[in-house]
């Protein structure tokens, strides 16, 4: 009997890490984000007091119960897109041109499958870059006209602008084309996002860098801007959390073209690899300035570097260049190809990733829409009901928060093309 | 040693039970006594309900407002829809403005005055007809209407109009507007103005003028010569009128997707509006509450407190109490008790829960708010005037919390 009693504290113990088991110490089976428990916030020292988006945000408005138009009432089913059509930038307006491409085709491919009920999708494209938080007014201009959802855009700021107002004016809305990490951790219940962002390309850049390739000593050189500021910030919280902390950091300001200073420091701070940061034109400035200086440090950088511009402006030394990007184009099957040969045929070039995830985007906003009716609401209940979306690049995989947790690629540059390979993340930690 | 042993393993044992009951009972079942309906519900009429026609004075407790009250209850709630004069059921805003009630809907700006409503949209003038905000100042009596495009001072019967290509306003979609006398302080979705009435000068609070993290203001309110701005995602900002200086509030933990701990400071960085009063900032975000006293600051989440959401669209203060629009539910609190007002699912009759946080009261009123998903609302004296996802809602002070009861 008193040898049986031994064994009780035992069988609780037991069963309480079993009940702690089941709901999971580190709190959620798959993380906020996907984020590596190793690098997630604070987890080398503090639980936190609550974890936000472990499920999804219900919508308790009444926007169900509005009115709105009959079908028999209705010419043509509008839907917006905003993005950066017209402006100085030439690597946005470029992106943005391809976005409403992207849009476009998939538009005009649901007109040809009957539209909505025999009511053809008509699009009403408005550039968001120019005057200051343009894009607030042209979501509000969008509204005013009549359109049941919305598609866009590429520039952190003004996509947090427009989702905002989307937010107040209960507009569903897909956001194909921005990287900014921050957009869906704002508890908008209209609003989802179909591509992988900078937090995802960070962390594969983490994982290729210091699990890999095993690299301790790592600089960064990045913008001065808010894109490139929270674009990276994982990427350094990351590091910190890996034991590995910058080495050296540097800012430049935008616009500049001579790095040599920034270069040099870079250079006596000995590190094994260098993560740029910037527009297109600044990384193609920053890596041939490296290589003309004699630096031969491996050059990881953003999606952007895995385009025609960036190769084009960087010329021989984009040789060994690697970098993250949302899919792997060489391995994509026919419905890929098919919008690829659709693209070429209609616009004459070849479509970029913006292009790619608008189409993708789109049709499932006007899958929706097929769904719902026009109820802004239900089209919004719809949307943000999707966990996993069959896209022409593979899943499309949603967490709570409505952010696109699709893994993405790495691709480094020799002899002339792109190789990719999967991000996997390799854990060495304790929470293995 | 063998004794030494069993009692260590009695202990061990005590302490796994504890907590295995801690985590049964935190899984909801002390929630599951209330919904099969234990004494703590009571079925009550809290005061009789009003049908009649409009009255704004006559049906309330006398108050004053300076003195040390105990946290009121509202009830008698009156329901106003299209079917009474609205010219939409989707409420934004709403301003008590002595004998009249300015009602900001997606349709235009309506006006309850002498029991009759009087509607305005944008071909009276109306810079939009989408009305975000509503505020009136106290020295002149103009009204500053914030929409969609733009922003209007109505006064002596016109709509002047403010916009980014005729004012120094940083943005026409305007979420916010704040009447202090000789300044409007104004929340637009990209940066945040102070309009000098007496001069017409602007100001621009931006990521370029200001200690701004991100430019995106969503709420705007000034006390005592300094103005509070809500900026989305970049916490608080305090201006000082005398110094022409600026103090930030932000989130410690710094990150979007945890509170690492509750009471160390902002909970949030996505703040939604900011009220000042009684000598407490309090701040409502898309995650939670925050209150701040001077000197600490505490924050409150919904899973162990009596807010019943997180997802607070705007906050309101009156002496010592905050009123909150959550997506779920009118919450009033004053740093001790809950006092919460939501709709039942398939009833006429609405649902007061009042709750220190540890014990709670329910209580089923005969009338209810129009919707559980509030945008905003205002109080003055003893009435409270609910903007609602569907209709506005009027409701006057019945009764105030014993908390010898809880």
């Amino acid at each position: 009997m008193k040898k049986g009693r031994g064994f009780i504290p035992i069988i609780f113990l037991m069963l309480l890490f079993m009940i702690t088991g089941v709901t999971g110490v580190m709190g959620q089976e798959q993380p906020h984000a996907n984020t590596p428990p190793e690098i997630y916030p604070f987890s080398n020292f503090q639980v936190p007091h609550f974890r936000h988006f472990e499920e999804r945000l219900p919508y308790y408005g009444a926007a169900r119960e509005y009115e709105y138009p009959d079908t028999s009432e209705v010419e043509t089913v509008r839907l917006g897109f905003i993005g950066p059509l017209d402006g100085a930038h030439e690597y946005y307006t470029m992106n943005g041109q391809q976005m409403l491409q992207g849009t476009m085709l998939a538009v005009e491919e649901a007109n040809k499958e009957g539209g909505f009920n025999g009511i053809p999708f008509e699009l009403i494209a408005r550039n968001d870059i120019g005057l200051w938080g343009a894009s607030g007014n042209e979501m509000v201009a969008l509204d005013d006209m009549g359109v049941f959802a919305a598609v866009g855009s590429i520039d952190g700021n003004n996509s947090h602008i427009a989702i905002r107002v989307a937010l107040k004016l209960e507009l569903p809305m897909v956001n194909t084309g921005s990287t900014d990490p921050t957009l869906t951790d704002t508890r908008i219940p209209w609003v989802i996002r179909t591509n992988p962002d900078d937090r995802q390309f960070n962390y594969a850049l983490l994982n290729e860098i210091y699990n890999k390739k095993g690299y301790t000593r790592v600089a960064l050189i990045r913008a001065n801007s808010r894109y490139a500021r929270i674009g990276t910030r994982e990427f350094i919280d990351g590091a910190r959390r890996l034991g590995h902390p910058l080495n050296i950091r540097q800012v430049y300001y935008p616009g500049e073209t001579n790095f040599d200073d920034y270069l040099e420091n870079i250079r006596q701070a000995d590190v094994e690899a260098v993560v740029v940061w910037g527009e297109v034109d600044e990384i193609a400035r920053i890596v041939t300035q490296m290589r003309e200086s004699g630096m031969e440090q491996t050059v990881f950088s953003s999606d952007k570097v895995v385009s025609d511009l960036f190769l084009e402006l960087a010329g021989e030394h984009a040789e060994g260049v690697i970098a993250a990007y949302p899919y792997n184009p060489n391995i994509l099957g026919a419905d890929y190809h098919k919008f690829v040969e659709n693209y070429r045929e209609r616009f004459g070039k070849n479509p970029g990733w913006h292009a790619v995830h608008a189409y993708d985007g789109t049709r499932i906003l006007i899958e929706s829409i097929k769904i719902a009716g026009l109820n802004k609401a239900l089209i919004r209940d719809e949307l943000t009901s999707f966990r996993k979306h069959q896209g022409i690049t593979g899943d499309i995989i949603l967490d709570d928060s409505w952010n696109s947790i699709t893994p993405v690629w790495l691709a480094e540059f020799n002899d002339g093309e792109f190789t990719f390979w999967q991000y996997q993340w390799i854990s060495q930690s304790r929470y293995q | 040693m063998k004794t030494n042993i069993q009692k260590f393993a009695l202990r061990i044992l005590i302490l796994a039970a504890a907590i295995i009951a801690l985590l049964f009972f935190s899984s909801g079942f002390v929630i599951n006594i209330f919904d099969d309906g234990d004494s703590s519900t009571t079925e009550t009429g809290l005061a009789e309900e009003i049908t009649a026609t409009v009255e704004l004075e006559n049906d309330s407790v006398e108050s004053d407002e300076n003195a040390s009250q105990p946290m009121p209850i509202y009830g008698n709630w009156q329901v106003f829809t299209t079917e009474d004069g609205l010219p939409s059921n989707k409420v934004n805003t709403v301003k008590i403005d002595e004998g009249r009630i300015l009602v900001g809907t997606d349709r235009g700006l309506a006006v309850l005055e002498n029991n009759q409503w009087t509607i305005y949209t944008p071909e009276d003038g109306l810079a939009h007809r989408n009305v975000l905000s509503i505020d009136v100042d106290e020295d002149s009596g103009d009204v500053w209407i914030g929409t969609m495009d733009g922003l209007n001072r109505w006064s002596a019967g016109v709509f002047e109009r403010f916009d980014q290509f005729n004012s120094g306003l940083a943005n026409n979609v305007v979420y916010e507007v704040s009447a202090d006398g000789r300044y409007t302080w104004i929340a637009t979705t990209a940066g945040a103005n102070r309009y000098d009435t007496y001069t017409n000068q602007w100001k621009i609070f931006n990521e370029e003028t200001s200690p701004m993290h991100e430019p995106w203001c969503y709420g705007i309110t000034s006390a005592e010569n300094k103005a509070y701005i809500a900026a989305w995602g970049g916490g608080v900002l305090e201006y000082n009128n005398d110094t022409g200086t600026f103090r930030v509030y932000r989130d410690p933990d710094g990150h979007f997707n945890l509170t690492l701990f509750p009471d160390d400071g902002l909970i949030h960085d996505i703040t939604t509006g900011v009220a000042f009063d009684n000598g407490t900032l309090w701040v409502s975000t898309y995650f939670g509450l925050g209150r701040y006293n001077g000197q600490r600051w505490w924050g409150y989440l919904d899973h162990d407190t009596g807010l019943t959401s997180t997802f607070i669209n705007a906050v309101k203060a009156k002496n010592s109490v905050a009123y909150l629009a959550t997506d779920y539910g009118l919450n009033t609190f004053d740093g001790t008790t809950w006092v919460t007002y939501n709709t039942i699912d398939g009833s006429k009759n609405g649902e007061t829960i009042i709750t220190n946080g540890e014990n709670e009261e329910k209580l089923i009123t005969d009338s209810a708010i129009s919707h559980r998903f509030i945008w905003n609302m205002d109080v003055q004296d003893d009435v409270i005037w609910v903007a609602t996802s569907y209709g506005l809602t009027r409701g006057v002070v019945v009764g105030y919390v014993d908390e010898t009861i809880l």
